[in-house]
């Protein structure tokens, strides 16, 4: 019972989904859709929020653990499916007649994205990463007579598939290594079982396992699906893939390198001294897997493959598409620290890029719905037609590169000194030298919106960028990148709380 | 206001800035007296700076401090000494007349005027900050403003020159941001203990030296690396060669305020840079490097000075004058004598005086002819100009005297002062860049020759066909123009002949520099 009590936000969802899907049958209203989506989101959202303060407890015999990052990323995936919503809603490319299935869909993949978070165990990680990716192949295609979003959703299936495969196949190897599916059991045997008595086979069990995982995140080598299907999904779906999934992936990501292959350092009071705070808890690696040089290459190599990739882009949305790849490389470096610095930047680098990544897409989706193409070239003169539209676009791309006052560069700041605290001198060198060649590529945008003369013609009449609900949205997306630039210790309280009951410490 | 005059002057065009928010697109030339009040508040403001400034003290002076973010020990901390003072006085006064030289802009006003004043906000923090993450947000909030400036408002290669610009800074300012958190991590109090600060003055007390950092593989010492890492910061504005080419493109394609105060304040934040962080930071690492910075400022001198010299676009030639005004910074600061550290620091007062001047009468010239060209096709673009316009000539004569630093003229104070210093220290070096003296007379005379000596064959640009063709005369200086430069051909002639208020007002605080890097 207490394990169901524990998953009530996630049945609530699923309860949604079908109603959602079901009653749209016979209700043929166009907002009954959205209106019981956003009241069943903002139902999981209170039970959510009633679980916060509450110790670590497991669930279902430990598959699951409700811990308070478990929590923080549940949370998180509300809110991001909760925005989600509300911009599919406001655009074109989710025709009206299919709106029941569309929301029922996303309804559970937010369940799937809670689910990422909580996971402790190989099968409920195999369950929800699989449960996410089939809801998104869906949503890739949905716009299914658009070849591009054919293609999209199939290119998309492929890599899946494959990258579920490698992970199962991993877990098979690391299983058989080790006789544990259980992340804080395996993290137990590799403390009790001296390294040498281990089977380098966990190396191949672990870079396999790695690619699973890299796949949601989008990490390089396993990123090679994202601009595609980012181009040729419906542009909502796009904003919500840039940011839930990679989230979850993220926390997935968290739970698994540390919880399953760290053991904490609890450095004496000389230590804390030097460190200067009482958060200076920091991770070792348990078991013959040197994971954070891997994540470390595979960090540089997603950097430079964004960054550089993007350089030669037209279409925006494959620009976003490869800066989200570069960010997702930044945010990386978070999790090479092992340290408690590292997890809470990259917390506060999520919630940030939340709000730039999210911000950046609804803007273009405006663009895309009212010139129907998002190329450079339809941004053209954005500065002098829509004015507001475009201030926040440049707010939302400059807190991308990291530039202050805006909230991108804070969340880059923690990044960079958790990897500096640690002394990786290079890295942080390389991470600061790929901001600067990704500001090429943003303010190829900013150069269009505010430089050149208009060139698509402003559509007759009514355009999506009339919409007061969106404008009303985009500078709600934007505030927090001006206001998280100048003050920003809420929200580091949040990070640091998450990490509070986090069963890996 | 008296209290928190530092936030004043620097927040208070941020007010100007949302005010014109409200302002209607339509209203230009409401838009155009909001700016100049606004931008006249932090002017007076930093006279009554100057009137409490007591030159007695080396320390910093108007503190204002504040925790700001506590978690990681960011301080709102504000103050001035003996080197910043001059270069607030500088750049809220290059403000206020910029708001003249900017009367003539057409295209969208409000935004014109609105990024200016966020300009303003970034230039004046940086000379104020006194925390270094304050520092670098002030440093980085510069960038953002400039790029529309020069990328909206700016000449026909607009877009390539706004983003050179973006990217070089970028480039050097996120090397700063890796040295200021590592000075972060290894930041200490007297008794060993971690001290997590950002704070530039309790940063100065510590001694740098001992520790060992490990990049790429090997061990570097902490202090020499961290001030590499600032210096290609501050290089990069300053701009020390082989950092500079970004800064002719700017200079060139800025509109004619943005081009006074590009040369006026932005490049003084590159030698300011140095003074407060990396000779504060690392006396001894300074010390070691001194003479690759001597080295680098007579190649400034000299090799800008032959870049004016090859140009045939008379903003070109200013920008690279710019370049070579600026290696007597470079080289007055590297010497570590007391008389060179004062001639860098003024050098930098006279070459933001001297340059505004020259970038504003370039846009006097450009404004009546539409074209730049010194020689164009094998002919003179200009020539004569003395005999139809004697007024303009007379103006441009004084700024190019200044410029070149004929005695009784602001110029020659602070080159004397420099080389008065870097004599006794290197001699051999300071001869080669004395040398730079005859260059910048020769560009400088030679140009003079030809734009304003012999017969007059001035053309204009036909704004129709885009030819060249025989201009008739020019019209006289206009009301906005003169209001520019008249203050700043008097500060000329007063630094000229009376320069020891100025110098007074430093002396303690370079002094003090001095002996700390001695």
């Amino acid at each position: 019972m207490r394990s169901l009590f524990l998953v009530s936000p996630h049945m609530l969802l699923c309860l949604g989904a079908i109603i959602v899907l079901v009653g749209g049958l016979w209700i043929r209203n166009k907002m009954f859709a959205v209106v019981s989506s956003i009241v069943t989101l903002l139902g999981a959202g209170v039970l959510l929020a009633t679980m916060v303060g509450h110790p670590a407890q497991d669930a279902f015999n430990g598959l699951i653990v409700f811990d308070s990052l478990g929590l923080f990323f549940a949370i998180f995936s509300v809110i991001v499916v909760l925005f989600g919503v509300l911009l599919s809603m406001e655009s074109k490319e989710i025709y009206a007649d299919r709106r029941p299935e569309y929301f029922s869909i996303l309804l559970a993949l937010c369940t799937g994205l809670m689910f990422m978070g909580v996971s402790n165990h190989f099968l409920m990680l195999y369950l929800s990463i699989e449960t996410v990716s089939i809801l998104s192949f869906t949503l890739a295609g949905f716009r299914r007579e658009r070849t591009a979003s054919v293609e999209a959703s199939m290119k998309y299936v492929v890599y899946g598939a494959m990258a579920s495969a490698l992970m199962v196949f991993g877990m098979s190897l690391v299983y058989g290594a080790t006789g544990h599916m259980d992340l804080i059991s395996l993290r137990e045997f590799f403390s009790s079982t001296a390294t040498s008595d281990l089977p380098n086979v966990l190396w191949a069990g672990v870079i396999l396992m790695f690619a699973g995982i890299g796949y949601k995140v989008s990490a390089a080598p396993m990123h090679m699906w994202t601009p595609d299907v980012y181009e040729g999904a419906p542009t909502p779906v796009t904003a919500l893939f840039s940011v839930a999934p990679k989230a979850a992936g993220f926390a997935l990501l968290m739970r698994f390198f540390i919880t399953g292959f760290s053991l904490p350092v609890q450095e004496g009071a000389a230590a804390v001294a030097q460190m200067g705070s009482a958060s200076a808890i920091s991770f070792y690696t348990v078991g013959p897997v040197a994971w954070t040089k891997l994540l470390m290459i595979s960090s540089v190599f997603t950097m430079f493959m964004g960054n550089l990739a993007a350089l030669g882009q037209f279409s925006v949305k494959r620009i976003l598409a490869y800066s989200s790849i570069a960010h997702a490389g930044y945010i990386l470096m978070g999790a090479t620290t092992q340290s408690f610095e590292g997890l809470t930047a990259i917390i506060f680098y999520l919630v940030v890029y939340c709000f730039m990544n999210f911000g950046a897409f609804w803007v273009t989706s405006k663009v895309e719905d009212c010139f129907g193409g998002d190329g450079i070239s339809e941004f053209r003169g954005l500065g002098s037609r829509k004015p507001i539209h475009a201030a926040c676009m440049a707010i939302f791309l400059f807190s991308l590169v990291g530039l202050p006052p805006f909230a991108g560069f804070i969340g880059k700041v923690y990044l960079f000194s958790a990897v500096l605290a640690r002394e990786m001198y290079g890295f942080a060198l390389i991470a600061a030298l790929n901001s600067v060649i990704s500001l090429f590529y943003y303010v190829k945008i900013i150069r269009a919106m505010y430089l050149d003369e208009a060139e698509v013609a402003m559509p007759e009449g009514k355009t999506s960028f009339d919409s007061r609900v969106s404008l009303a949205f985009i500078v709600l997306l934007a505030l927090p990148n001006l206001v998280l630039g100048i003050y920003w210790e809420p929200v580091m309280k949040v990070a640091k709380n998450a990490l509070n009951f986090f069963v890996g410490m | 206001m008296t209290e928190h005059i530092l936030s004043w002057i620097i927040f208070f065009p941020l007010l100007g800035f949302f005010g014109l928010l409200f302002v209607p697109s339509k209203q230009e030339n409401l838009i155009k007296w909001i700016s100049v009040a606004v931008t006249l508040v932090p002017f007076v403001l930093a006279l009554n700076l100057l009137g409490q400034f007591d030159s007695g003290l080396s320390e910093a002076q108007f503190i204002e401090q504040a925790i700001w973010i506590p978690s990681i020990n960011v301080e709102y901390h504000l103050g001035v000494d003996g080197i910043s003072i001059l270069m607030i006085l500088l750049g809220t006064m290059l403000s206020f007349l910029c708001m003249f030289a900017s009367w003539n802009v057409k295209k969208f006003v409000k935004g014109y005027f609105m990024m200016f004043l966020l300009l303003h906000v970034g230039m004046l923090g940086v000379f104020c900050a006194l925390d270094f993450f304050l520092f670098y947000v002030f440093w980085e909030l510069m960038l953002l403003p400039m790029y529309f400036l020069v990328g909206i408002w700016g000449g026909e290669k607009k877009e390539y020159a706004a983003i050179k610009f973006f990217l070089y800074t970028l480039f050097g300012s996120v090397l700063m941001l890796v040295g200021m958190l590592a000075l972060y991590f290894y930041s200490r109090d007297p008794s060993g203990n971690h001290l997590a600060t950002f704070n530039l003055i309790s940063l100065a007390s510590q001694d740098w030296s001992g520790y060992t950092v490990h990049i790429f593989g090997t061990d570097l010492p902490f202090d020499k690396t961290v001030w590499w890492l600032l210096f290609f910061g501050f290089a990069v504005k300053v701009p020390i060669f082989p950092f500079h080419t970004w800064l002719p493109w700017a200079h060139v394609q800025a509109p004619t305020a943005v081009s006074v105060i590009l040369a006026g304040v932005l490049l003084k934040m590159g030698v300011y840079g140095f003074l407060r962080v990396n000779y504060q930071l690392f006396p001894q690492a300074t010390q070691a490097f001194s003479y690759i910075l001597v080295v680098l400022g007579i190649i400034n001198i000299i090799y800008g000075a032959f870049c004016a010299m090859a140009q045939t676009d008379l903003k070109k030639l200013v920008a690279y004058s710019s370049v070579s005004h600026m290696g007597y910074c470079i080289l007055g600061m590297a010497v570590f004598t007391p008389e060179g550290m004062q001639g860098a620091v003024l050098q930098m007062f006279n070459h933001g005086l001297s340059s505004a001047m020259m970038f504003m009468l370039v846009g006097v010239l450009y404004d009546r002819l539409h074209h730049r060209y010194i020689e164009h096709n094998g002919e003179l673009g200009f020539g004569g100009i003395a005999q139809r316009a004697p007024v303009i000539t007379a103006v441009w004569t004084l700024a190019v005297f200044a410029s070149l630093g004929l005695p009784t003229l602001n110029g020659f104070v602070s080159e004397a002062l420099v080389f008065l210093g870097a004599f006794p220290v290197y001699r051999t070096e300071t001869i080669i860049a004395a040398l730079g003296i005859v260059l910048t007379a020769a560009y400088l005379l030679w140009m003079v020759q030809r734009v304003f000596l012999g017969p007059w064959t001035t053309k204009e640009k036909d704004m129709t066909t885009g030819q060249l063709v025989p201009a008739e005369g020019l019209a006289p200086m206009r009301a906005n123009e003169w209001a520019v430069l008249a203050p700043l051909a008097l500060l000329c002639v007063w630094i000229g002949v009376y320069p020891s208020p100025f110098i007074t007002l430093m002396k303690t605080s370079l002094n003090f520099l001095v002996e700390t890097l001695n």
